[in-house]
C-alpha cells in the first residue's frame, strides 16, 4: 500500500536540478510527482518516478546521495473540501504529516496527494477504513 | 614591571645570570614535583643539576601540546592543589582540554606582565579598556582585566555580548582601548561602518591585537578605518596567558618578556636551533611560573629574532611573528584548534565518523571563522529537512560548547570548493 519515493540531496548551486533532470532523461525515467524542500544552503528533491530502481542507480552512479522512502499516495476528491476530509481524519487520529505534495496528471480525474506521515502504517490503515483510496506503487509508476 | 631582583633593562650578562638562576630553580621544581618531567628527563639521562648554563637547555626534551592533553587535568601541576588559587581551561589538542593552574604569586606576576605590555602601548589610569574576545579566550580576558586594573585603567571585562551590544558599549561608554583579535577587530569595524557610525564619534584611540598574527596590510586597513594606533601582543591560549611578548612604541617586532620566559627558536623539522636571524618555531620555557612550569614548550608559532637593539631602549629581545605556523593547528579568532580535535567532536555529535568532512578556515566574505563542510552520504542523509537541520545544529552546538568557537556547518554534495583568497584548508 505504500508507494516508493526517492529523495536526492542537492546543494544550492546553479544547474544542479537541471543535472538531475538530465540524468533521468538520459535513462528514460519519467518524473511523475516532485517536490523540492529547500533551505538557504541545500535542498531535498523528492520524486515519484516510473522506474524507481533505475532512477536511484543512475543518480548514485553520478555521485548523488539518494534515499528511498515509503510514502502514501492518497486519492483526494477534486472538489471543495476534498483535501480537508483527508486532513481531518489524520488530525483526529493524531497523525503528523512530515511533508506532502501533489501528483501531476492523476488518473481518473481526481487529485492525488503524496504524504509522508510519522506513523505510516497507522495512517494508511485509518485512511482505508474511511474509504479513502490509496494508490498502489505499480499504479503510480505505471501511469 | 620587573620581577623583584630583576632589573628592567639588564645588559645581556646580567640577564643571562638571572635567567640561569630562574631556569635551574624551575627545572628542579619540575623534576621534583611533576612525574611527567621526571620521566622525560630520565629518558634522556639528564639530571637538572647537569644544567650549568643556558646552552644546556638544548639537551632537555621538548614539551608538546599533546602532553598537556595527556596529563589532563592536573598532571603537570608542580604545586599541591591547596596552593592553586585559579584554574584555567582552554581547548587543547584532542578531546581533553588543557588545564593550567596559578598560585597567588603566579597571578601577581601575570598581572605585572600584562600591565607592562599594556603600559608599553600607552595604556594608563585615564583609559577605559574594553575586552572583546571570543569565549574560547576567556582566560586571556581575565589576564587583561587584571593587568589593566594594575594600571588603574577602567576595565569593561569580557562578557558574552553580541557584536551589536559591544558596539553600543564601545560608543556609549567612551571606550579608549580595545583588546581583541584581528578577526574580531575586523568584524567590529565592519559592524560600525554598516551602522553608519563614524569613528570620530568614538573615543577609541588604541587597539591591541591578541591571539593571532596580523599582516601589516590588514593592520593598516583597520588602523585607518578606526583612526587608532594598533599594538600586537603575543601569548599562548593554553598556558599560561596573554602578553608574553609585546610591541613597544617603535612597532618593530615584539619584545619577549625574557625575565619570565626563556625563548628559543628551533628548526621545526630537526629540533635544532635555527641559525641567527632565521625563521623557526618559537619554544618557550617558563622561568617564574610556580604552579605550571613548562619546559621547552613547542608553540607551533613561526618567529624570527630581530638582531638590532630597539630604539625604545628596552633590552628584552625582539621577535617578528609570522603568519604561518609550524604545525597543522588553525587559529580561529585566537583560539587554537586542531584538525583531529575538531573531527573528534564532530564524530561525537553525529554519533558516527563522517565519510567526508573538510575544515576550512579564514575569511569568506565578511565572516571569519571555521567552516565545516560535511559531505553528504547515506548515513547523514534524510528526506526530511528538519533531520538535516538537526545534524547542522548538533555539530555547531558541539563545537561552540567544546571548543568555544563559532563554526558554520554546511552540507555538501561532494567535493568542496575552498580556493578562495584568504582561506585555507585545515589539513589532518
Amino acid at each position: 500500500m505504500q508507494a516508493e519515493q526517492i529523495s536526492i540531496f542537492i546543494e544550492n548551486k546553479a544547474g544542479r536540478l537541471a543535472e538531475v533532470a538530465r540524468i533521468l532523461s538520459d535513462s528514460d525515467v519519467n518524473i511523475r510527482a516532485l517536490s523540492l524542500a529547500d533551505t538557504s544552503d541545500f535542498g531535498v528533491l523528492r520524486l515519484i518516478v516510473n522506474h524507481t530502481s533505475r532512477a536511484r542507480d543512475v543518480l548514485k552512479d553520478n555521485g548523488f546521495t539518494v534515499r528511498r522512502t515509503s510514502v502514501a499516495a492518497v486519492e483526494v476528491m477534486d472538489q471543495p473540501g476534498g483535501l480537508l476530509a483527508v486532513l481531518d481524519l489524520l488530525n483526529g487520529a493524531g497523525v503528523n504529516i512530515e511533508y506532502m505534495y501533489a501528483y501531476a496528471n492523476p488518473p481518473g480525474g481526481n487529485a492525488v496527494m503524496i504524504f509522508r506521515f510519522d506513523r505510516m502504517e497507522d495512517a494508511i490503515e485509518l485512511l482505508k477504513n474511511n474509504n479513502m483510496r490509496i494508490l498502489e506503487a505499480e499504479e503510480l509508476s505505471g501511469i | 614591571m620587573a620581577v623583584p631582583g630583576f632589573p628592567e633593562n639588564p645588559d645581556s650578562q646580567q640577564r643571562s645570570q638571572h635567567q640561569l638562576e630562574r631556569l635551574q630553580e624551575t627545572l628542579n621544581r619540575a623534576y621534583r614535583s611533576v612525574p611527567f618531567y621526571q620521566a622525560a628527563f630520565k629518558e634522556k639521562n639528564i639530571d637538572p643539576l647537569d644544567v650549568g648554563g643556558l646552552e644546556d637547555l638544548a639537551k632537555l626534551p621538548f614539551t608538546e601540546r599533546r602532553h598537556l592533553a595527556e596529563n589532563y587535568p592536573y598532571g603537570l601541576f608542580a604545586v599541591p592543589l591547596r596552593d592553586i588559587v585559579r584554574i584555567h581551561t582552554a581547548p587543547g589538542e584532542g578531546q581533553a582540554p588543557s588545564v593550567s593552574g596559578y598560585t597567588a604569586q603566579d597571578l601577581d606576576l601575570w598581572r605585572g606582565l600584562v600591565a607592562r605590555a599594556l603600559a608599553a602601548a600607552g595604556v594608563n589610569a585615564n583609559d577605559i579598556m574594553q575586552i572583546f574576545l571570543d569565549p574560547g579566550l576567556a582566560s586571556w580576558g581575565r589576564g587583561y582585566k587584571d593587568g589593566a586594573e594594575e594600571l588603574e585603567a577602567s576595565v569593561i571585562p569580557l562578557t558574552a555580548l553580541p557584536l551589536e551590544k559591544q558596539q553600543m558599549v564601545l560608543k556609549d561608554y567612551k571606550t579608549s582601548v580595545v583588546v581583541t583579535t584581528p578577526s574580531s577587530a575586523e568584524e567590529l569595524c565592519q559592524g560600525l561602518y554598516a551602522k553608519g557610525i563614524n569613528p570620530n564619534e568614538l573615543a577609541l584611540k588604541t587597539l591591541i591585537f591578541a591571539g593571532e598574527p596580523i599582516t601589516l596590510e590588514d593592520r593598516k586597513v583597520i588602523a585607518g578605518k578606526l583612526h587608532v594606533d594598533t599594538w600586537v601582543h603575543y601569548g599562548l591560549s593554553e598556558v599560561p596567558g596573554p602578553a608574553i611578548a609585546f610591541e613597544c612604541k617603535a612597532h618593530e617586532g615584539l619584545h619577549v618578556s625574557e625575565d619570565h620566559f626563556y625563548p628559543e627558536i628551533i628548526n621545526p623539522s630537526t629540533g635544532e636551533p635555527a641559525a641567527p636571524g632565521e625563521e623557526g618555531e618559537l619554544v618557550l620555557t617558563t622561568l617564574t611560573t610556580r604552579a605550571f612550569p613548562l619546559i621547552r614548550f613547542r608553540t607551533g608559532d613561526r618567529v624570527s629574532y630581530i638582531q638590532e637593539p630597539c630604539s625604545c631602549g628596552r633590552t628584552l629581545c625582539r621577535i617578528n611573528w609570522h603568519q604561518e605556523r609550524t604545525d597543522n593547528i588553525v587559529v580561529i579568532k585566537g583560539v587554537k584548534v586542531h584538525h583531529a580535535q575538531v573531527m573528534a567532536h564532530i564524530s561525537k555529535a553525529l554519533g558516527f565518523t563522517p565519510t567526508c568532512c573538510r575544515l576550512l578556515a579564514g575569511k569568506k566574505g565578511d565572516r571569519v571563522g571555521l567552516e565545516v563542510w560535511l559531505g553528504m552520504d547515506e548515513t547523514i542523509f534524510s528526506d526530511e529537512i528538519k533531520e538535516l537541520e538537526k545534524v547542522v545544529d548538533n555539530v555547531e552546538n558541539a563545537l561552540i560548547q567544546e571548543l568555544g568557537i563559532t563554526a558554520r556547518v554546511r552540507l555538501a554534495e561532494g567535493e568542496v570548493e575552498c580556493a578562495e583568497p584568504g582561506r585555507r584548508e585545515v589539513a589532518p
